[in-house]
């Protein structure tokens, strides 16, 4: 606690949870402070700081109450995720700071701590829920649920324009240089209850360390990469999975939306192989894309439903495992991986890994989002048949008996009759 | 004039010769390209301690069977249309490593084996006798790139295997194919294999999946 132009003001250090690749060169770790003081109205208001000194600064613990000789950026996010304010400083002084004119005023440095764990939902992010456990959301003892505290995201990227600067002293743009991004997690203690919208889209520009560079930074947390050119049935089916909101379909498609390096494209189209639905994962590793293409459609909306499901954890499945592979996310699926390498060590191809895992993991959640779809109008087993679809033949858990495919084949035909799903 | 007879001849036998040999070599790779594909899965594991997901049932993992595939092979050459042939990335997975999901970036003499698939557009039928004789087993061949449920239930067979026309290059050491498999609607992929020929054996060295469905 210390007191800075006449406001007393509670500084704490932030524990960064996740790190994502740190490209920049240019920089020292971030270190993060939760700067918290009372305002006139008697409410805390809370703003989170991330201190990035750069590679010359001396190393040192640098805090909010600390900037002597410190030379580096300061980002000031409220805890919506957005950047009202960003400072340039050197030698231990401000040099320039640039306030974001679109965020409101009365945002504009600091905001009230609220539900932290909505922030993680609304924005899609990370959280330790268990996204295929159905008690997740009312599971008291779950870590994301309410109290304690959640995740403000920061996403920072970096470039450089570079000038060619001639003997009379001007000056001529040339390019700008990608350094790369970071994005990290930073945990933040949660004082009260409340409610978070999804954070906005800024961009800075602003004079850095000399050398004929500008610098720029531009935090982009909400950038759409879900692109969905779906059209026809297929658009209406897709529309209809959105409106119904299942868990399902969140963890899956709607993963996409938020991250930055990846995105899902939606699309009617030819499938190669002569499926019905395809996914394309062979651009992730190079320029993040997924696109699942859906090629035949059926009369059955629930038909057709289970299939984009079907190809959607198709979908996040293959970002899941690109995000491993890139350092970006821990391996905290021990049963997938599991899975995977029990079967890359009896030789099976790499294409095949998905069906077996997803035989034993996601019939009922498949299930339920499709009963969700209907409206609840049947029990789980009226949907399993559906789920079933595209993995019988990879029941290695030998789950799926004759007599029961019998029984859920028919529920299948009960459930098509009766249904007041339509996209005519 | 009977020279030139004779030379043209000769031309005419070396280029049969040589298509010969290009088609015996292309039912040679599919033939290994074939036996490769599993014909048995095993049974899973149980899960780890730190599993992230529940067993949805009590799964008694002792008693479980494996799974077994009776495969058909669809009887005509398949252009898979790729619009995007030319635009697939060179991050392959190397058939032999022991690590997840390693993959190896490789060249473009690679490469242009991968853009000769192309200009294979129309469907040919395949040398049933042939193939059979380089895979050295019997086969089951189908007149379908695909199968419906209930022919799969009269048949017994879980899938249609199809082979793209193979892309060589020119002293045919390097072989480049796209394999399909359709078990159902929305169950099946399509692989792209790089094959390599050393001490007279065609062997996978490289694959990547192009779409899973």
């Amino acid at each position: 606690m210390q007191t800075k132009d006449s406001t007393t003001y509670y500084v704490f250090e932030a524990q960064t949870v996740e790190k994502w690749q740190v490209e920049s060169s240019i920089l020292q770790d971030d270190i993060f402070n939760v700067i918290a003081f009372v305002n006139n109205n008697n409410e805390i208001e809370v703003s989170l700081l991330k201190i990035k000194p750069h590679k010359e600064s001396p190393v040192q613990d640098y805090s909010f109450f600390n900037l002597g000789n410190f030379g580096g950026m300061l980002y000031f996010y409220n805890l919506e995720g957005e950047l009202p304010l960003i400072a340039y400083w050197e030698d231990g002084q401000m040099v320039e700071s640039i306030e974001n004119e679109l965020i409101p005023k009365n945002k504009l440095h600091f905001s009230t701590a609220k539900c932290a764990q909505k922030v993680v939902r609304d924005l899609k992010l990370t959280s330790k829920c268990n996204s295929l456990d159905p008690d997740c959301d009312s599971n008291p003892l779950d870590p994301c649920r309410g109290g304690g505290g959640g995740y403000v995201p920061v996403v920072t990227y970096y470039y450089t324009d570079w000038y060619k600067i001639y003997s009379n002293g001007d000056s001529e743009y040339t390019y700008t240089q990608y350094n790369g991004s970071t994005t990290e997690y930073v945990y933040v203690s949660n004082p009260d209850g409340g409610d978070y919208s999804q954070s906005a889209y800024s961009r800075y520009n602003y004079y850095a360390n000399g050398g004929g560079g500008y610098y720029s930074s531009n935090t982009d947390d909400n950038i759409k990469r879900l692109y969905n050119n779906l059209t026809g049935k297929a658009k209406c089916v897709y529309d209809l999975l959105v409106k119904s909101g299942s868990n399902l379909f969140k963890e899956t498609v709607e993963k996409f939306d938020g991250d930055a390096k990846y995105h899902l494209i939606l699309q009617n189209g030819d499938c190669s192989g002569a499926a019905s639905a395809c996914t394309n994962t062979e651009k992730i590793s190079t320029t993040g894309e997924v696109t699942i293409t859906v090629d035949t459609l059926s009369e059955s909306i629930l038909e057709d439903a289970a299939l984009i499901l079907h190809e959607a954890i198709h979908a996040e499945l293959a970002r899941y495992v690109q995000r491993y592979k890139s350092g970006e996310d821990p391996n905290n699926r021990a049963r997938m991986f599991q899975l995977y390498k029990y079967y890359k060590e009896l030789e099976v191809p790499e294409k095949h890994f998905d069906h077996p895992y997803m035989s034993m993991h996601y019939i009922n959640p498949i299930a339920s989002a499709l009963q969700k779809l209907d409206g609840f109008k049947y029990p789980i087993d009226y949907y399993k048949s559906f789920a079933w679809d595209g993995l019988r033949d990879w029941d290695v858990s030998n789950l799926l008996g004759l007599e029961e495919d019998k029984k859920y084949s028919e529920y299948r035909n009960i459930v098509n009759s009766n249904t007041s799903l339509s996209c005519d | 004039m009977r020279l030139i007879i004779m030379s043209l001849l000769y031309v005419l036998v070396i280029s049969c010769s040589s298509s010969q040999t290009m088609e015996n070599e292309a039912l040679n790779v599919i033939a290994v390209v074939y036996k490769r594909i599993p014909k048995m899965l095993m049974p899973p594991p149980p899960p780890p301690p730190d599993s992230e997901v529940k067993e949805e049932n009590n799964i008694n993992y002792a008693q479980l069977k494996p799974l077994k595939f009776t495969y058909a092979i669809y009887d005509h050459f398949v252009y898979f249309n790729f619009d995007y042939i030319n635009g697939i990335s060179n991050r392959f997975h190397p058939t032999k490593s022991k690590e997840l999901f390693e993959e190896k970036a490789l060249d473009s003499s690679y490469m242009k084996l991968v853009k000769g698939l192309s200009k294979y557009k129309a469907g040919q039928k395949i040398d049933k006798a042939k193939l059979i004789k380089s895979a050295d087993e019997d086969l089951i061949f189908w007149n379908k790139q695909t199968i419906s449920r209930q022919e799969k239930s009269d048949t017994d067979i879980s899938g249609i295997i199809s082979f793209s026309k193979v892309s060589f290059n020119d002293n045919l050491t390097r072989a480049a194919i796209v394999v399909g498999d359709y078990f159902g609607k929305i169950s099946g992929s399509v692989n792209l294999y790089i094959l390599e020929k050393t001490n007279n054996k065609w062997e996978v060295k490289f694959s990547k999946t192009l779409e899973i469905s």
